[in-house]
């Protein structure tokens, strides 16, 4: 069997590579690398099949005293989103950044940082120390502040600095939980703490702490003021990487902090506070939802629209937490209540996968576009869809997921976090998720309708866009949509996946 | 005996002081100054707390690199001292043009939160056990199998080897991060702002050999007793700062790829042993044989220090240097903000 360690390894030794490496050379090791990092990523899914998880501890020391790597079903997902975006936006990359001389110095960049933060969301995935992880998301938050400025506009140059400071705020923030933390528990790994967690003002503290800077980082409403700029002014498949990996990588780091370290304090281990933490985070994500789709419906390029579309998009994730702290405070019966956490957790996985794809798939269009229009302006998109029908086709098929439509793989999250809100009795966010889907509706139509609007003048020239980064797109688009016509599939293999982690915890639990 | 309280009290009225002073300022020359004069006072505070480890590394990193860091960055925020005089703009917020300038809201906003999270840090602090429950006995229980003998360097180099290499990808990070905003491959034949000094060139010619020892000396000081590749690090990078600035060798004399093994050698050399152990198949991943443990971590320590120095010398030389270059990217800036 494949080690887990290869998949923090390989990124790692393909930057170096790419470091070392000149010329043309470059972006052909770096594809080289990350099929290769795809290959050990699927190579790992039978044995989570057939184990549930796998822990390995690292340098031979024990959890107290080492590090130990931690995979079960959801973090092979998040590792398998990873590759498949993180291939497709390699393969698209190589045509951007071959477009000229300038992009050619660019990419000479990009490729080393890009797999340095690979290397970083990988370890994140397997994570199981809450000290290891502050450094993971150093890397993770370095590197993408790092891929943001690549293109050294002002703009980029402004939104990166800030990126850097709201990032290395919110690492500070975790970083101060974590070392409460070991004050008060003396030990780091995430289940070892979680199977002595008490409620004390130090571990309520560290708790708020390392919350709020996982938030900030994840960009939930009232911090996602660093995002928008961030994620519009990178390069394309930067914007695409940053909006469909690194901001997934932070929640899944929070999912593990809630669920797996202080199930003591969130309402998961049986006792249910007076207020549940997790109605508050939910409230935040229904916010963002209806906030954030706002603002996209408002903005007139492109690529801000997209880059505000992903904070809506994210407030979906946070509902889970609401979701979950309500089901046992109320006290329902444990048979109807694993039903519907299930379903729950097989939402928020399927949501964070199909906006992975999706969203990718936005920015890698918006790309091709602006290559070809030299602007991001929706205004300049007149009869687009007659001249560039691949390119319109993608952002219709992402367009379709990111509203939940049917055969796509949004229409399965939304789906189901809807029938979860429905039967655990909690309306109200249904009506969110309802709400936030007709806003999406209503960006992603003014994206279409401009593409269909006739343009006065034919004669503006199109520059010509290199097959590989349309078709990479497209494949992302419809990867997105294929996912869902094999929901079953999917949905089979997550319970099973996330055996033996907090799904099963719960269920277990009375 | 009786001296060490008020010592203490002291130290953290100058702490408090200083901050307060610091943050008050709005020119940022002096606010510069008091940054490292804080550094120094908070590297005193590790030593009362017995942290001599961290007080050598924030010394060396919080007061000195920084501070040259600092200043190198207010050369090209500032270009022109007799400008600012002119009153045309507000010295506080001008790191950040395209931002509005912090308004009052902002300051009660800001210190609503601060507040807030002293109290809640306080009564956190003061609820925690008075006898330390941490890792410290079990650290020392291991130790003789560590191959070191100083806790401190066994925790890095062996118990939590893997994040010591992650954090070696941090700083390999933060260089390519300076590199791809300058789009440069590498600090190469980058020229002081300003010609040798001959006697600077003098002193440093004499002092540098000596500097060398002492990078050697704590790093082997490091097997046994507060030191290490971090703190003989950022020796070598002052080192090599200084040879630069005397217009002596240094990082941008090296040739390229000699340079760049330099720069990866700490970071790759974990990763070959992560490769080798996870490859083989009887060693678990990262763990040293057992009677190789000394050994390697003398080597993996040793090639560290040489990646810190390196890195952090050549993130000071482009950024010092930074003045000459960032002028003429400064110029187009502006162009593109009126623009825009």
């Amino acid at each position: 069997m494949t080690h887990m360690l290869w998949v923090v390894l390989l990124p790692f030794l393909g930057a170096l590579c790419c470091l070392i490496l000149r010329g043309r050379a470059v972006a052909g090791t770096g594809i080289l690398f990350s099929l290769a990092v795809l290959a050990v990523c699927t190579n790992l899914l039978p044995g989570i099949w057939t184990q549930g998880q796998i822990r390995v501890e690292l340098g031979g020391w024990a959890a107290p005293l080492g590090i130990g790597l931690h995979l079960d079903g959801l973090g092979t997902f998040f590792l398998l989103l990873t590759a498949i975006v993180g291939v497709l936006v390699g393969l698209y990359a190589a045509g951007f950044f071959a477009q000229d001389k300038k992009h050619n110095a660019m990419g000479r960049h990009f490729w080393p940082i890009w797999l340095l933060l690979w290397g970083g969301l990988n370890g994140v995935y397997l994570c199981s120390d809450v000290f290891n992880a502050y450094v993971l998301l150093e890397v993770t938050g370095l590197s993408a502040v790092g891929l943001t400025v690549l293109s050294k506009t002002t703009a980029s140059l402004v939104a990166g600095l800030r990126y850097l400071l709201a990032a290395m705020f919110a690492s500070l923030m975790y970083l101060l939980g974590v070392g409460l933390l070991y004050a008060a528990c003396g030990q780091l790994d995430f289940v070892l703490l979680g199977q002595d967690m008490t409620q004390s003002p130090a571990t309520l503290t560290a708790f708020g702490l390392m919350v709020f800077g996982l938030l900030v980082k994840t960009a939930l409403l009232p911090f996602h003021f660093w995002l928008p700029p961030a994620h519009s002014s990178a390069p394309a498949p930067v914007s695409a990487i940053l909006s469909a990996l690194v901001v997934k990588a932070s929640f899944f780091l929070l999912l593990r902090i809630w669920f797996t370290v202080f199930p003591a304090l969130t309402g998961q281990a049986g006792s249910s506070p007076v207020l549940p933490p997790g109605l508050f985070l939910g409230l935040l994500g229904g916010l963002a939802v209806l906030w954030g789709s706002l603002q996209a419906v408002r903005q007139i390029r492109l690529k801000l629209l997209i880059a505000y579309s992903t904070v809506g998009q994210l407030g979906y994730l946070f509902l889970i937490f609401a979701l979950l702290s309500v089901s046992h405070g109320a006290g329902g019966g444990p048979s109807g209540a694993t039903d519907w956490t299930a379903m729950a957790w097989t939402g928020t996985v399927f949501h964070v996968f199909s906006h992975g794809l999706a969203k990718a798939a936005l920015f890698l269009a918006a790309g091709c576009l602006a290559l070809a229009m030299g602007t991001d302006d929706l205004n300049a998109m007149r009869n687009i869809a007659g001249r560039m029908p691949v390119i319109t086709f993608t952002l219709a098929m992402a367009g379709v997921s990111l509203m939940g439509l049917p055969p796509s793989a949004g229409f399965v999250a939304k789906w189901m976090l809807l029938r979860a809100a429905l039967a655990s009795g909690q309306w109200w966010w249904a009506v969110v998720i309802i709400l936030g889907g007709l806003l999406t509706a209503a960006y992603v139509f003014k994206i279409l309708a401009y593409t269909f609007v006739p343009s006065q003048d034919e004669t503006v020239p199109l520059r010509p866009v290199p097959p590989a980064m349309t078709l990479t797109a497209l494949a992302l688009a419809l990867l997105c949509a294929v996912s869902g016509f094999r929901a079953e599939e999917v949905i089979a293999l997550l319970p099973h996946g996330l055996d033996g982690s907090p799904l099963s915890a719960q269920g277990g639990s009375p | 005996m009786s001296l060490a309280p008020i010592f203490d009290i002291l130290l953290i009225t100058a702490l408090l002081l200083v901050s307060w002073r610091l943050l008050g300022n709005s020119d940022l020359f002096q606010a510069a100054v008091l940054f490292i004069s804080f550094g120094l006072f908070l590297s005193l505070a590790w030593v009362r707390l017995q942290a001599p480890d961290i007080a050598l590394a924030e010394a060396a990193v919080g007061a000195g690199l920084t501070g040259a860091l600092l200043f190198a960055t207010l050369k090209i925020v500032e270009p022109k001292q007799g400008r600012s005089k002119n009153g045309a703009q507000p010295k506080s917020c001008r790191l950040d043009r395209a931002a509005e300038c912090p308004g009052r809201m902002h300051y009660i906003l800001a210190s609503i939160f601060v507040l807030g999270l002293a109290g809640l840090l306080l009564t956190a602090v003061f609820s925690l056990p008075d006898t330390a429950n941490g890792l410290a006995g079990l650290t020392s229980g291991f130790l003789a199998q560590s191959g070191v003998e100083h806790p401190v360097t066994a925790v890095l180099l062996n118990f939590r080897l893997y994040d010591t290499w992650l954090e070696l990808g941090v700083l390999l990070l933060a260089l390519l991060g300076v590199l791809g905003t300058r789009d440069r491959l590498g600090p190469q034949n980058v020229t002081a702002a300003q010609p040798p000094n001959p006697v600077l060139s003098w002193l440093v010619r004499g002092l540098a050999p000596f500097m060398l020892l002492a990078t050697v000396y704590l790093l082997w000081l490091g097997d046994h007793a507060p030191g290490g590749a971090f703190q003989a690090g950022v020796v070598l990078a002052a080192t090599l700062v200084l040879l630069w600035l005397a217009g002596l060798g240094s990082v941008v004399r090296m040739p390229r790829h000699a340079w760049l093994f330099s720069l990866v050698a700490g970071f790759s050399a974990m990763l070959v042993l992560a490769l080798c152990t996870t490859l083989a198949p009887d060693a678990v991943a990262l763990a040293y044989p057992q009677s190789w443990a000394k050994a390697l971590i003398l080597l993996l320590e040793s090639v560290a220090t040489i990646s810190i120095g390196v890195i952090l010398a050549s993130l000071t030389v482009l950024v010092l240097a930074g003045e000459g270059e960032a002028n003429g990217a400064g110029a187009a800036e502006t162009d593109g903000k009126n623009g825009m």
